[in-house]
C-alpha cells in the first residue's frame, strides 16, 4: 500500500485501550483519505443523533495519502467529528506539520473514543503511544503548553495540535491549534476535544509513506510544482501578502460584510489590509511542509512575534466590527491562537453582539466589559479575551451568535449558516458563493466550494458575479473537486495552479492506481452525499439549506454591489436537480447507490 | 478628462498606491494600462466603479479605475 500508511490508531480514552489496525485499502480508496475517510469512519462508528459533546461521540484525525509526501503543500489533515456548534458533521482542515509527522510515525488516522476521567494527552514515538496526565497542562495557553510538552516529549522535532482554555471549558468555538499557528479552526473541534478531557497529542515519526510509480511520481511532481512556480497567485501575491491580500478586492466589489452584514463597503478597509499588514507588522512569511508558497505570515507587535492575520479573521476583527486599527486585530488574533477559538466565528459573534448591543437588546448593565459598540478596538480584544476564558458574558458569547441571538429573540440577526458564521463575503453580491454558504454540510463556510474564485477573480475564469445562470453547476462541480483536494491531504491554495488533472495523476502515480478524472469526481461527489447523509441521520433538514433573511429581504445599501440581494429560492431547486437529489434536497436512493453509499 | 486610479498588491510596486489621472477623451481601459506600463496579461481584475470592465471599456470624466493583479487567498 503507497500513498496511505496502512495503519489506524485507535484510542480509547475510557478504557485506556490502544489499538492499531490495518487499513481496508478498498474503503480507504473509495473515500481518498483525510476528509472522506474520517467521514466514513465517524457514519460508520458514531450514530448521527448523539450529542456532540457526550462520551460515545468520537474525534477523529485524518491524513490523506498524499499527506507527508513530496507533493505540493502536502501538510494538511483533517478533524472530524459531529460538531457542537452547528449539529451537522464537522471536518475542520488544517496546515503546519502535524498531519505530515502523523503519516511518518506510520498512521493514517486517529480515532478516539471515551472520556479521561482526568485530564491526558496521547504521545505518539513511531509505534510508542501511550495515554499521560495533562494535569500540569490544563488551564494553560497554546504557546505555553505546546513548548511544556516539547520539553517533555524531549524531541524538539516533535509536532503537537493542542487545546486552549476554550476548548477545555467546551466553548463552542473552540479550535485545535497545531505547531502553535495553524487551526483546525471551524465547527467547535475543540470543545469535543476538551469534553473528551484531552488536552494534546503529541507526534514524531521517522517513517516516510511509500511511493507506489517513482518514475512517473518524479514527472508529475515536477510539473505539479512548476505550475505552482509559475502562477503569479501562489508565487507572488500569496507569498507576498498571505491571504488578507483580499481585503481591498474583495471590499472594492462592495461585498466586504461591514457592521455584521448591515453594509456591504468598509471606508477605511485599506488601512486593515494585507498592503497594510506587510508594510507594517509583517517580519517574514511562513510555510507549511513541503509549501513553496509560503502565505502565513509572521507578525509582531507589543514585541511579540506571533502568525497571522489571515484575510478572514482581518476581517471578523476589522469590517466585521467596524474596526479600522490593525494593531487591535493583530492582537485580538493573537488572543484567539492562545486561547484556542475560531478567530472567524469568534469576531462575527462579537460583530453580532454589538448590533445587539446597539439596538438596545443587550443592555449595558449585562456586561462586565468594555462597550460593544461598532468600531471599538478596545472591545475587541477584550472581549475575544473573556471569549476565551469563558469568563463573565465573555461565557455567554462563547457560545456563538445564533444562540446570542436567540436568547434575545432575534435569531436572524446571527449572520450564520446552520448556526456557522458566515465568513468575508457578501453572498447578495456573489451569487454562487451564497449557494454554497446555504448548501455546505458544515454550515457557513467558505472553503466547501470557493465560487470567489471564478466569481470575482476569475479563475479559472470569469463569470458575472450577479448571474444566476450555471451557478448551480460550478458550485456542485467546486464542492465535489475540493472535497478531494482536502481528502488528498493537499492545501486547497494549489487549485489556483492546478487542476482535476494534476490532482488525479498525483494521486495515481503515489497511491499506485490508474483513476481517470471521472473517477476522481465521482470520489468527491460520493465524499459530500455521505456527509449529507450524515446530517440528515443528525436531523439537520434540507430546510437548514438557508441564508440569514437579511441577505434574501435587506438589499446592499450602498457601494459597488448596492440594491442586490441574493436569490437562494431560484438556485436551490437547480441545485438540487444538479445534484441528483429529490425536490425537497435529499439524496435520492438511485444516487446513493451509483455512488456506492446506498 | 480627469479619472481616478487605484493601484493593489504587487502592481504598487515603484508606482502609486492611488492617483489622479488627466486621461485623454474617449481613452480605454487598455489605454490606460499601456500608460501606466501594466502588460494586461499581468492583470487579474479591472473594475471601474466597482464593476468588472474589459480592457475596451470607454472611460469617463471622474470614472474611478481598480487594477489587481491576479490573486487569491480565502
Amino acid at each position: 500500500m503507497a500513498g496511505y500508511c496502512g495503519k489506524l490508531l485507535r484510542v480509547n480514552l475510557s478504557t485506556g485501550q490502544i489499538k492499531r489496525e490495518d487499513l481496508d485499502f478498498e474503503i480507504a480508496k473509495k473515500f481518498v483519505g483525510g476528509r472522506g475517510l474520517g467521514s466514513y469512519f465517524l457514519k460508520e462508528e458514531v450514530a448521527a443523533s448523539v450529542g456532540a459533546l457526550e462520551e460515545s461521540n468520537k474525534l477523529i484525525f485524518a491524513a490523506g495519502p498524499l499527506t507527508g509526501t513530496q507533493a505540493p503543500t502536502a501538510g494538511r489533515y483533517m478533524v472530524v467529528t459531529k460538531s457542537p456548534l452547528s449539529g451537522t458533521i464537522a471536518s475542520s482542515n488544517s496546515g503546519g506539520f502535524w498531519g505530515a509527522e502523523l503519516k511518518r510515525a506510520g498512521f493514517d488516522l486517529i480515532i478516539i473514543e471515551g472520556k479521561s476521567e482526568r485530564p491526558c494527552y496521547i504521545s505518539i514515538n513511531n509505534d510508542a503511544v501511550e495515554i499521560k496526565s495533562a494535569e500540569k497542562y490544563w488551564g494553560k495557553l497554546v504557546s505555553e503548553t505546546t513548548d511544556g510538552l516539547l520539553s517533555e516529549f524531549g524531541d524538539s522535532k516533535a509536532k503537537v495540535a493542542v487545546i486552549g482554555p476554550a476548548g477545555e471549558k467546551m466553548s463552542l468555538l473552540g479550535n485545535i491549534m497545531n505547531d502553535k499557528y495553524r487551526a483546525a479552526g471551524r465547527s467547535g473541534v475543540g470543545a469535543v476535544m476538551g469534553s473528551k478531557n484531552l488536552k494534546a497529542i503529541v507526534v514524531r515519526g521517522t517513517g516516510k509513506p511509500a511511493v507506489a510509480k517513482a518514475e512517473e511520481a518524479k514527472k508529475v511532481l515536477k510539473v505539479a510544482r512548476e505550475k505552482i512556480k509559475n502562477c503569479p497567485v501562489t508565487s507572488e501575491g500569496l507569498p507576498s501578502y498571505g491571504t488578507a491580500v483580499l481585503v481591498n478586492i474583495v471590499n472594492e466589489c462592495g461585498i466586504y460584510p461591514t457592521n455584521n452584514f448591515q453594509k456591504s463597503y468598509f471606508e477605511t478597509a485599506e488601512k486593515v489590509s494585507g498592503e497594510a499588514l506587510a508594510e507594517e507588522y509583517l517580519v517574514k512569511n511562513t510555510a507549511c511542509y513541503g509549501c513553496s508558497i509560503a502565505c502565513g505570515r509572521r507578525s509582531k507587535i507589543d514585541g511579540v512575534e506571533a502568525e497571522g492575520p489571515e484575510y478572514e479573521t482581518l476581517w471578523a476583527y476589522s469590517a466585521d466590527c467596524g474596526v479600522d486599527d490593525l494593531a487591535a486585530v493583530i492582537r485580538a488574533n493573537n488572543l484567539c491562537n492562545e486561547y484556542g477559538l475560531d478567530t472567524i466565528s469568534a469576531g462575527a459573534t462579537i460583530a453580532c453582539a454589538m448590533e445587539l448591543y446597539e439596538k438596545g437588546l443587550i443592555k449595558p448593565e449585562e456586561i462586565d466589559g468594555p462597550a460593544l459598540k461598532f468600531g471599538s478596538s478596545e472591545a475587541i480584544v477584550e472581549w475575544t479575551r473573556k471569549m476565551g476564558a469563558c469568563e463573565g458574558f465573555g461565557a455567554k458569547l462563547a457560545r456563538g451568535s445564533y444562540r446570542l441571538a436567540e436568547e434575545y429573540g432575534v435569531a436572524e440577526l446571527s449572520m450564520s449558516v446552520k448556526k456557522l458564521e458566515m465568513p468575508a463575503y457578501d453572498p447578495r453580491g456573489v451569487q454562487g458563493h451564497g449557494l454554497e454558504y446555504a448548501t455546505s454540510n458544515r454550515g457557513g463556510c467558505h472553503v466547501r466550494g470557493y465560487m470567489i474564485s471564478p466569481e470575482i477573480l476569475g479563475l479559472p475564469e470569469k463569470l458575472d458575479r450577479f448571474s444566476l445562470e450555471g451557478k448551480a453547476v460550478w458550485v456542485k462541480v467546486f464542492q465535489d473537486l475540493t472535497a478531494v483536494i482536502d481528502s488528498l491531504g493537499l492545501c486547497l491554495f494549489t487549485s489556483f495552479a492546478l487542476c482535476a488533472d494534476d490532482y488525479k495523476d498525483l494521486f495515481n502515480a503515489i497511491v499506485g492506481e490508474d483513476w481517470t478524472t471521472e473517477e476522481l469526481f465521482e470520489a468527491g461527489e460520493r465524499i459530500w452525499n455521505l456527509e449529507r447523509s450524515f446530517n440528515l441521520e443528525a436531523g439537520v433538514k434540507p430546510e437548514e439549506d438557508k441564508l440569514p433573511k437579511r441577505l434574501l429581504t435587506e438589499p446592499i445599501p450602498d457601494g459597488p454591489s448596492k440594491g442586490h440581494v441574493h436569490q437562494l429560492g431560484q438556485l436551490l431547486p437547480q441545485y438540487y436537480k444538479e445534484r441528483g437529489w429529490s425536490e425537497k434536497g435529499i439524496p435520492t436512493k438511485t444516487k446513493l447507490s451509483e455512488l456506492g453509499i446506498g | 478628462m480627469v479619472i481616478k486610479v487605484r493601484l493593489f498588491a504587487t502592481f504598487r510596486e515603484g508606482r502609486f498606491k492611488k492617483k489622479e489621472i488627466e486621461f485623454s477623451e474617449a481613452g480605454s481601459l487598455s489605454g490606460l494600462l499601456g500608460q501606466l506600463e501594466i502588460p494586461e496579461e499581468s492583470v487579474g481584475v479591472l473594475l471601474v466603479n466597482g464593476k468588472d470592465a474589459g480592457g475596451d471599456y470607454k472611460l469617463a470624466a471622474n470614472d474611478v479605475v481598480s487594477i489587481f493583479p491576479l490573486i487569491g487567498g480565502g
